[in-house]
């Protein structure tokens, strides 16, 4: 058991669901870390967050995936111990942006990070766990152009087949359609949506469906993906909040929506891909593995 | 194949002309030239052959010799290798396929056997003369042909990435439509119901009320189903799907960043019509089921990997080591 | 924040182009995806291991136990009597490995009752079970007593498994003490190592369930199926009290209790399933297949474990209620010497008081 002598806290680099990150130095292997700090006041004694992220982190040991590498206790607060990133998707676009205007990334390093992003997210749900709380904060990155998962404080494992989950999961920005509408049984497709909404944002630099609430955020995704209906979504209309008097929109090209967003052309792989990931019916929705094999990642592929 | 070499030099490992042998210098390469198949050592082809075509420098053979013809021999066997080469030389000239007969099966397999004909003769040495002299009057007769099909060969290839995209989408929009037949057919069967005991509540005879309510469902036929059909119809007659019959090819292996991707190979056969679950039943007809996205063979298949996750360990002999 | 600053990412180069084949590239097995597992790192022994670990815990225990024994008789050696040095000596000995053993299934069971009178789902019973069994792998009974850590594990399995129980609730309904179930919280996360994911074989059942309906389609009947489903079910919560879970994996453990509940049938399904699979087929190929993780499953080693592992569970781990009582005791007269005297003084008085014996205190 390491001791919190060991770590020297530096300076503070965010709060996380449940707790306060910082960075560390581990002293006697010279090694910088991240400090997830987790207050143990409360009345019920370590936080179900942490039990959870704990629990999952020890059974994830993937080249996408932050490593747990330690857990510290003092007397009043319990401290994970990460593995340290330089930066975070979200605050690496912020920096790139010219005055008011957001710079979507370069193309060959959207497909890399996304690339990275999949195959975290592929081996999670390969392990029955659901991260559902995806979103570019929540990515990891640095200098050598890695990207990792973080933050498993909403993930869950996943059984089958009648768990009832919270819909109040991931980020609303983030948060996939049938989860909008009140759906308490989804499963991996709730993750797959939000690797679609982060695929467009590095695309261009900014959200795809930045929503203010619950309505709004559904109103977003009916403008651009087009208003479901029994037909095109069966069982749609049982959902709980589903309504009836959705104003009715046809799906856009998405094409059109990102092109002016950003310099380099896109291209019908890229486009296609992403309709794959961003179908309103989850049943539509590409797995990960099967976006890992889409065409737009021909390149990274070898023939045995 | 003894009869091409000298018995005295008959040995796997020296070279006949230089006496060089792998004993001594484990780097020596051996060449042959399909023109003979003597097998002679790298450095003497070098030596022989630089300055130009000469006489293969084995006792009794009189054949003439260009250096950049000698290669590498593949297999242990010269027979095996000379008849490779002859297959490789005469299936590029003879390169058409089934689908060039029109469908005549039994033209195409005539074709094979001409080809199996000549590489025969030429691999025993049976009417070598002519043997050659036909395959260079078909090369010459058909050349505009034998380009295209080389060029169409390559283009199969390629289209095999779409074909599979195609192939996706029909079955994401089938999907879709049996979705929506097994919902219509539900709200067909809930409006029997209630027209029956409508029905029933004004009229004497039940035997014909009731056949009259199933007949009306009967021609309710679904604009689903006919498009269903259609899509049936349509994939029947696909030419992409009919060329893709022949078995899927192997699938390229993507990089992984932890070296390694999911075994694909399975213990189990998920065969849904097998089993029956009651539960699971239960669950595949509810709505809101549906609509999230459950999919009963999902489950099926995550209790069955459960099944045999782990079934192969064997503990006791695994951690001994450790 | 000085790590937000606009440091340019670099695309190593390999991936620009196409990138290499990884050196040692390896495809997972589903037996590798449960070698990855921490319950096989951590929680899977050989008998030797498992029995070794638990001699060790017991010795550092006896140990201390002996010192701390030592230094109660030192601080006291001028006031205690020959006698009642004896009587420390006597009944205060420290409990070895297999009465140890002995309570920590008492208390197993404990916790499986307990749990079921919640009425938490199956897994969660299962879980605690496998946590209150792994902490006493880590700690001896003398150290931390069974019935302090009881309820702990039951809490921290809802939380783990996502079942919220909120602790005023979860005390009421068991009539536990807050403040007792939260202290042992972290040295129970702890001696776990932090890992809290189990698999259970419930769900290997259900694919058993599943493929011996394919396999013997049309041979076996439905609702016997089902019946025997029922039945496995509360197997394999028995076989959760024994050492099986540490010597075989879940899917080996199913088809143990399977074998118990019928054995033809089982029998039948494997024959099926895997004839034509034995270890003859040449041991280079076994040695090769091993590396890129095989499918292939050999009957006769199969069903010598499966075989081994029904023995196992078979066993039963219930202990005497008196034994039980007896060790309990001695357990807690070598923590606490001070009451043994007592109580030895309390009977001497007992018996000078009255000629008339009184019911005999059940110490023993």
């Amino acid at each position: 058991m390491t001791s919190s002598s060991q770590f020297k806290q530096l300076e503070k680099l965010g709060n996380g669901t449940y707790a306060t990150v910082y960075k560390g130095l581990n002293k006697t292997t010279g090694v910088y870390v991240a400090l997830k700090e987790v207050k143990l006041d409360s009345e019920e004694g370590t936080p179900s967050t942490a039990i959870r992220e704990i629990s999952l982190m020890k059974e994830l040991k993937h080249e996408n995936i932050v490593r747990l590498y330690d857990v510290i206790h003092t007397e009043n607060k319990l401290t994970l111990v990460f593995e340290y990133m330089d930066n975070d998707l979200k605050k690496y676009m912020d920096s790139r942006t010219v005055g008011n205007n957001p710079q979507g990334l370069e193309l060959s390093l959207v497909k890399y990070f996304h690339w990275q992003l999949l195959e975290g997210v592929s081996f999670c749900h390969e392990s029955k766990i659901l991260h559902r709380d995806l979103k570019p904060q929540n990515l990891l990155i640095n200098n050598k152009g890695q990207l990792k998962l973080g933050d498993f404080g909403l993930a869950r494992a996943f059984g089958i087949p009648v768990n009832t989950f919270s819909s109040e999961v991931v980020t609303l920005w983030y948060r996939a359609p049938d989860v909008l509408m009140g759906s308490r049984t989804y499963s991996t497709s709730i993750d797959m949506w939000s690797c679609g909404c982060i695929l467009a944002e590095m695309i261009t630099g900014k959200p795809l469906f930045p929503g203010t609430n619950d309505e709004e955020q559904l109103k977003l995704i009916f403008e651009i993906m087009g208003t479901p209906n029994e037909s095109t979504w069966s069982g749609v209309s049982s959902l709980p909040k589903y309504n009836p008097n959705f104003s009715q929109k046809l799906p856009r090209d998405l094409r059109t929506i990102l092109q002016p967003h950003t310099k380099e052309p896109l291209d019908d792989n890229l486009i296609n891909l992403l309709h794959g990931l961003l179908q309103l019916n989850p049943d539509m929705r590409l797995s990960a593995k099967q976006a890992l094999h889409h065409p737009w990642f021909a390149e990274y592929y070898q023939h045995p | 194949m003894k009869s091409l070499v000298d018995d005295y030099y008959d040995n796997k490992d020296m070279c006949p002309i230089c006496k060089t042998d792998r004993y001594l210098s484990p780097d020596v390469k051996f060449l042959v030239n399909p023109e003979c198949y003597h097998k002679i050592c790298e450095s003497c082809v070098d030596r022989i052959f630089s300055l130009g075509p000469a006489q293969c420098p084995y006792k009794n053979c009189d054949k003439i010799l260009r250096k950049n013809k000698f290669k590498t021999q593949i297999f242990d066997d010269v027979g095996v290798e000379k008849e490779v080469d002859i297959r490789k030389r005469v299936f590029a000239v003879f390169n058409k396929k089934l689908e060039d007969f029109e469908g005549s099966l039994e033209e195409y397999n005539k074709y094979l056997e001409e080809i199996e004909e000549i590489v025969y003769n030429l691999d025993n040495g049976i009417d070598v003369a002519q043997t050659e002299e036909k395959l260079r009057t078909y090369e010459e007769l058909n050349r505009q042909l034998i380009m295209t099909n080389m060029e169409r060969n390559k283009q199969d290839l390629e289209s095999f990435e779409q074909r599979q995209q195609f192939e996706k989408e029909m079955r994401m929009k089938k999907r879709i439509l049996v979705r929506q037949i097994e919902e219509e057919e539900r709200m067909n069967k809930e409006w029997a119901k209630k027209e029956i005991v409508n029905r029933l509540s004004s009229a004497d005879d039940v035997d014909d009320v009731i056949e009259g309510v199933k007949n009306t469902v009967k021609l309710k036929k679904s604009s689903a189903r006919r498009k269903l059909e259609e899509l049936n119809r349509v994939m029947m007659n696909n030419p992409y799907l009919a060329a893709n019959s022949g078995g899927p090819r192997k699938d390229a292996v993507p990089f992984t960043p932890f070296n390694g991707d999911r075994d694909v190979s399975k213990r189990y056969n998920l065969d849904e019509s097998l089993y029956s679950d009651p539960f699971i039943k239960d669950l595949q007809e509810r709505k809101d089921f549906i609509a999230s996205g459950f999919r009963v063979d999902y489950v099926y298949s995550r209790m069955l990997t459960e099944a045999f996750m782990g079934l192969g360990c064997v503990i006791g002999e695994e951690l001994q080591t450790s | 924040m000085t790590t937000v600053q606009a440091n340019a990412v670099n695309i190593p180069s390999s991936k620009k182009g196409i990138p290499g084949k990884p050196p040692n590239y390896k495809r997972l097995s589903d037996d590798d995806l449960f070698r990855h597992s921490s319950q096989y790192r951590f929680w899977s022994f050989t008998p030797e291991q498992l029995e070794q670990r638990r001699i060790e815990v017991n010795a550092q225990a006896v140990q201390s136990i002996e010192q701390d024994l030592r230094n109660f008789i030192d601080a006291r050696s001028t006031e205690l009597n020959e006698e009642e040095i004896k009587t420390i000596e006597n009944r205060a000995v420290p409990v070895n490995m297999e009465e140890e053993l002995k309570l920590v299934n008492l208390y197993a069971k404990k916790v499986q009752t307990i749990a079921q009178r919640l009425n938490l789902p199956t897994e969660i019973v299962a879980t605690s079970i496998t946590f209150f069994r792994r902490f006493y792998l880590e700690n001896s009974v003398m150290k931390i007593e069974p019935k302090a850590i009881v309820l702990t594990t039951i809490f921290l399995a809802c939380k783990s498994e996502n079942y919220f129980i909120g602790i005023d609730s979860f005390c009421e309904k068991t009539r536990g003490d807050k403040e007792q179930v939260l202290k042992y919280e972290f040295p129970l996360l702890e001696s776990l190592k932090f890992s809290l994911l189990s698999h259970h074989p419930y769900r290997p059942l259900h694919g058993f369930f599943l493929d011996i309906q394919a396999v013997l389609h049309g041979k076996v009947d439905l609702s016997y199926m089902g019946h025997i489903y029922d039945r496995c079910k509360k197997r394999i919560t028995d076989a959760l009290l024994t050492d099986a879970v540490y010597f075989y994996s879940p899917p080996q453990i199913t088809l143990a209790v399977l074998m118990l509940e019928d054995e033809a049938l089982t029998t039948r399904y494997l024959e099926l399933k895997f004839h034509g699979n034995d270890t003859n087929q040449g041991n280079a190929e076994d040695e090769a297949s091993r590396g890129n993780g095989n499918v292939t499953i050999q009957l006769d080693k199969l069903m010598k474990i499966v075989t081994n592992c029904s023995k196992l569970i078979e066993k039963p781990t219930t202990v005497p209620v008196e034994e039980a009582k007896s060790i309990a005791a001695r357990l807690y007269f070598c923590q606490n010497p001070d009451d043994l005297l007592k109580k030895m003084k309390k009977r001497k008085a007992d018996e000078q008081d009255s000629s008339v014996p009184v019911k005999k205190p059940k110490t023993e």
